[in-house]
């Protein structure tokens, strides 16, 4: 039976992408990979932490498989499939087995959005044995040293339905991320969208007052991710005070009231 | 008067005889003599608009300002005698109405919309809502301005966003004026403004917001006067440094204008730096600014000077022209050092001395008097005799120095701001006390960190602020006893509570006296150990009530819950296990995968729809609902003027159908008591009984009792769940985020705080996902302490819950 893998050359990462460390995640990241050790990458939504995997895995020199989770993602999905190609039964691997094969980085974004069940797959690669039962193949493969499996998860996310189990969380090292201190996110949104440093200096600021309001009715403050948006909308002529309104302000919440004073707070720097 | 209501129909004698209790003692007895006439006069009318009256008024009467609730029972009247099908509208609609209009305005606005009535009721109603445009535009019309109440939630959130601090927006004491100020802590904003009759009347709240704030966020209140220069006033007890340096100079209020002059030109400019959007805004206002301001020909020379100061700091150059122009500008240069970007409040101070002697000198001139004895200065004795004229029918000031007379002060007027540190409560006063004490301490160690700073931890550290007990003494006061038990603090109190202890009669009508207790420990934070066998909470299914609130709540909202229902409904998964037939899945379909290759085996073309996929998104969940039905709960929730235990009510009516529609598995408890041998707990629902309108008139049964011992309650609706054989268990607990019981023992800020926590704790070890919501708009700086390792919301408008409640549950269970 012939079996089909992705080539390991469409997950390479040619171009270095551009990552500031704000600490010592670049070395703690590295050092798990040399050890074998799954990661979680935990932090809030937009802050850099599908980027960060992406660096790593170009500077660790690996492929870099993404699964971007969601509720309806099966082992199957996973793991691969026989799928009936004219007269012939085929074998196709799933990106979990395919990372496995090619000693890549497996990063399943969002896991929490994925459920429990599915998780449990990959359970066997998480421990010293490092391996993955395959049982409608029959077969078990044993993950290569530079295989690596890195999740991500935003705690902020409050769905009890939707919590990463114990016995899975229980696997990993986790890497907190939070949005950059002021002067590297100032770098970053610069950087990331090209906007002029004064600008980028005012759209951290605006920032920094609206994470202020969390828990005053803001689910989550405005990402890093945001505020490269609005840059981008700036860096390419819209006027600033239109950039952030639909960058951030109509997106972060339907509350009108405080809609209206970040609209506010946007206004004293532009 | 009682016995003509005896006579008319039972329904409207009994609704009025539910509510006339809560109205005399809410808004006295006047009012309710007043209400009770209304409801008489619309049952002379007709049978159902007397009950309708009864119960539709009183909390809508409660919406109204204290001063204006004559006035809506008068217009009511009016419309009872004239469109009485329209009462119901009117009532409802009137109370937002007078926010925005008064006196003759507001006849008029009401008349326009009973005329539409007749044509079209329901044009009429959005007519009085203002939702419609030809509401709006009359409204606009006929308004007086931007209420406060319209912004001040934008305000705040706006004001936080800058400061950081948890500061509100209150409405100008009458005593002071109209001139907006901040005491260090929140934010006082006229109660109205009516200057352009357009969006800039919004733009003056947000430079008022914004300046106002920034007093806080430039250190205005953070005066330390070891590091100004000169010798200042013997500190008193509680008293600020800045109030001590104001008490410095003989001529209080010469200084503190000086100071004001300056410190308000060092914070603009601070303001600005920070914020360059504002910029724009404040150019907008100043022409006005300045055109309120008055001229400097007619004021006497010490008024002229300081006022010019005020206005050449907002760019006026040589105010007033010629000697003085000149002097201004001279003065105006030696202001510039404190200026600077770096320059602090310490800077300002420190100016004030050169300018206060530059004044005085003026006033002595003014005075013909010699120049006073150096070493008076600072003595606060500066006794001379009153000058004649330029100011001597000006008003008395605080007295502490002699030459008050002589300087009238700057005008204030609607469009200024100022920091008024006396305005300080006792409480502040004393956490500001001990945050000095810190920082001391920490400057001895070399460490450098500005009083907010220092408050701000320790307010985290402490979990809690120790003033709660007198606040929930003060909280008994205020609140109506509970339905049924006439509790009340003191001796009273005492007696009642031994007199339940020993099986007396009920202190709680809904309280079953043969329920049984279940014994609980409790955890104290003290010996870092539970107690066990500690607390007793008994069980008491509520009886249903008339029905009254639900119609209500379905009269309200039943548009809504249908929406939601539908909603909720759309989330339901099918039951399904296995989808046969698609072209994408976990597994061959057998059947179709033969069917195919046959198909093809003849030639034609076979379905790609071979593989079956698992469906295993069934829900599976138990939810209890717990609210807090302690007497706080009586409280009026923001603008709407309902109680707080009514929205909450509200929110459990519609956050039932939204479960029932979903078909998860549903539980609604409330707790009180009081001492730890009597934490009532309360069934509306079981998770065994079915969702029909027996339960939803046990959730109008729920009232107010007494305390709220959150962590025993916690611990039984745990026991509730885990009999539950879902897998997943939510307790979703309601309350005011204060556990309070303070009975025979005292349950009351860290010890109840840590217990609460702990319990929280337990539930999330026996797998029970918690999550608390808060409705105290006083959002406490502990609550992230006490509920910080589970999820939480503070809903800082109480009167929203009925529809976010839905929209938590829908997030939560996603």
């Amino acid at each position: 039976m012939r079996i089909i893998t992705p080539d390991a050359h469409d997950f390479e990462i040619d171009q270095a992408p551009w990552y500031l460390p704000a600490g010592d995640e670049v070395q703690l990241f590295e050092t798990a990979w040399q050890a074998k050790l799954p990661v979680i990458l935990k932090g809030p939504t937009g802050c850099g932490k599908t980027r960060f995997v992406a660096h790593m895995a170009h500077k660790l020199g690996r492929p870099l498989v993404t699964v971007a989770c969601h509720e309806d993602l099966t082992a199957s999905d996973l793991l691969g499939r026989f799928l009936i190609l004219g007269e012939e039964t085929v074998w196709c691997d799933g990106p979990l087995t395919t990372a496995l094969r090619h000693g890549a980085i497996l990063y399943l974004d969002e896991v929490v959005e994925a459920r429990n069940d599915t998780m449990v797959v990959i359970h066997p690669l998480t421990d010293d044995r490092r391996i993955l039962p395959i049982d409608k193949l029959g077969a078990s493969l044993q993950a290569p040293d530079d295989f690596m499996l890195v999740m991500s998860y935003n705690p902020g996310y409050q769905s009890v339905l939707k919590e990463l189990k114990q016995s899975t969380r229980q696997r990993f090292i986790s890497l907190e991320f939070s949005y950059p201190e002021a002067e590297l996110e100032q770098k970053v949104v610069e950087q990331e969208s090209g906007v002029a440093a004064k600008h980028a200096k005012s759209l951290v600021k605006i920032a920094e007052k609206v994470r202020r309001l969390t828990e005053r009715g803001l689910e989550e403050g405005v990402s890093t991710r945001l505020l490269i948006h609005a840059g981008t909308l700036m860096a390419r002529g819209i006027d600033p005070a239109r950039a952030c309104e639909v960058s951030f302000v109509r997106t972060l919440t339907d509350d009108a009231d405080l809609q209206r004073s970040i609209h506010e707070v946007v206004r004293d720097f532009f | 008067m009682g016995a003509e209501l005896l006579r008319l129909d039972r329904g409207t004698l009994r609704a009025w005889s539910e509510q006339i209790t809560a109205v005399e003692v809410a808004m006295g007895l006047p009012t309710a003599r007043a209400y009770t006439e209304l409801v008489l006069t619309g049952a002379r009318r007709q049978r159902r608009l007397g009950r309708q009256l009864a119960l539709d008024v009183p909390d809508n009467l409660a919406r109204v300002a204290e001063g204006e609730r004559k006035e809506y029972l008068r217009l009511m009247g009016m419309v009872v005698r004239e469109r009485p099908e329209a009462v119901g509208m009117v009532a409802r609609t009137l109370p937002r109405l007078m926010e925005r209009l008064e006196g003759p305005a507001l006849g008029k606005f009401v008349g326009s919309g009973l005329d539409m009535h007749d044509l079209d009721a329901g044009r009429a109603e959005v007519f009085l809502k203002a939702e419609s445009a030809s509401g709006q535009k009359e409204l606009e019309r006929l308004s007086l301005g931007l209420p406060l109440s319209a912004v001040s939630r934008t305000l705040a959130l706006y004001a936080r966003a800058h400061c950081g601090e948890d500061v509100q927006i209150r409405p100008v004491p009458a005593r002071q004026g109209r001139k907006a100020f901040s005491e260090g802590r929140h934010l006082y904003l006229p109660e109205r403004v009516d200057r352009y009759g357009d969006e800039r009347d919004f733009t003056v709240y947000r430079v008022l917001a914004a300046r106002t704030a920034a007093y806080i966020e430039f250190g205005s209140f953070e005066l330390d006067l070891r590091k100004v220069p000169g010798e200042w006033a013997h500190p008193a007890h509680d008293e600020s440094d800045l109030e001590r340096f104001f008490r410095s100079f003989p001529n209080k209020s010469l200084a503190r204008d000086l100071f004001a002059v300056v410190e308000d030109a060092r914070v603009e400019g601070a303001m600005l730096e920070e914020y360059p959007g504002l910029a724009r805004d404040i150019d907008t206002l100043r022409p006005d600014e300045l055109a309120l301001r008055p001229d400097l020909e007619d004021l006497a020379p010490v008024e002229a000077m300081v006022e010019g100061l005020l206005q050449r700091s907002w760019g006026v150059e040589h105010p007033g022209g010629g000697e003085l122009g000149e002097q201004v500008e001279q003065l105006w240069q030696q202001i510039q050092p404190a200026l600077g970007p770096l320059a602090s409040v310490a800077d300002s101070a420190a100016l004030v001395p050169q300018l206060y002697q530059v004044a005085d000198a003026l006033l002595r001139k003014v005075a013909d008097e010699p120049p006073p004895d150096p070493k008076e200065q600072g003595g606060g004795k500066g006794k001379r005799p009153p000058k004649p004229e330029g100011g001597s029918d000006s008003k008395p000031q605080d007295g502490a120095g002699g030459g008050e007379q002589e300087y009238k002060g700057l005008e204030a007027n609607g469009l200024g701001s100022a920091m008024r540190p006396e305005e300080m409560t006792p409480d502040d006063r004393a956490a500001d006390e001990q945050a000095r004490e810190v920082q001391d301490a920490m400057a001895e160690e070399g460490l450098d960190a500005t009083l907010r700073e220092i408050r701000r931890a320790m307010r985290q550290d402490r979990g809690g602020d120790e003033r709660s007990y007198d606040e929930m003494v003060a909280f008994l006061e205020r609140n109506p006893p509970p339905e049924g038990g006439q509790v009340e603090i003191g001796p009273e109190r005492e007696a009642i509570e031994r007199e339940a202890r020993h099986g007396g009669r009920p202190l709680d009508p809904d309280a079953d006296p043969n329920a049984k207790g279940v014994i609980q420990p409790e955890w104290d934070h003290a010996i870092q150990d539970y107690k066990p066998a500690w607390v007793q909470v008994k069980e008491h299914k509520l009886e249903p009530d008339t029905g009254a609130f639900v119609q209500g709540v379905l009269d309200e909202y039943g548009a809504e819950i249908r929406q939601l229902r539908r909603r909720f409904q759309a989330l339901r998964p099918e039951q399904l296990r296995r989808v046969r037939g698609v072209v994408d899945g976990d597994e061959f379909d057998l059947d179709r995968l033969i069917e195919s290759r046959v198909e093809r085996r003849a030639g034609g073309t076979p379905s790609d729809r071979i593989y079956s996929r698992h469906h295993r998104n069934q829900r599976d969940v138990a939810v209890a609902f717990l609210v807090d039905l302690s007497s706080s709960t009586n409280e009026v929730a923001g603008e709407t003027g309902k109680r707080i235990i009514h929205v909450e009510k509200e929110a459990l009516v519609m956050i039932a159908e939204a479960v029932d529609a979903i078909g998860d598995s549903c539980g609604i408890y409330g707790f009180s008591g009081y001492g730890r041998d009597h934490v009532a707990f309360y069934v509306a629902k079981d998770f065994k009984d079915p969702y029909d309108d027996s339960v939803r008139r046990r959730i109008g049964r729920m009232s107010h009792k007494m305390e709220n011992r959150d962590g025993a309650a916690i611990r039984y609706a745990a026991r509730k769940l885990m009999e539950q054989p879902a897998s997943t268990r939510l307790l979703v607990l309601l309350s005011d985020g204060r556990p309070l019981d303070c009975g025979c023992d005292a349950y009351y800020d860290a010890y109840a705080q840590a217990d609460t926590k702990v319990a929280l704790r337990e539930l999330r070890q026996q797998g029970i996902h918690p999550f608390c919501i808060t409705v105290d708009p006083r959002a406490r700086a502990y609550l992230k302490e006490m509920y910080g390792e589970v999820g939480f919301v503070v809903i800082d408008r109480a009167e929203t819950l009925p529809q976010r409640l839905p929209a938590i549950y829908q997030r939560l269970t996603r």
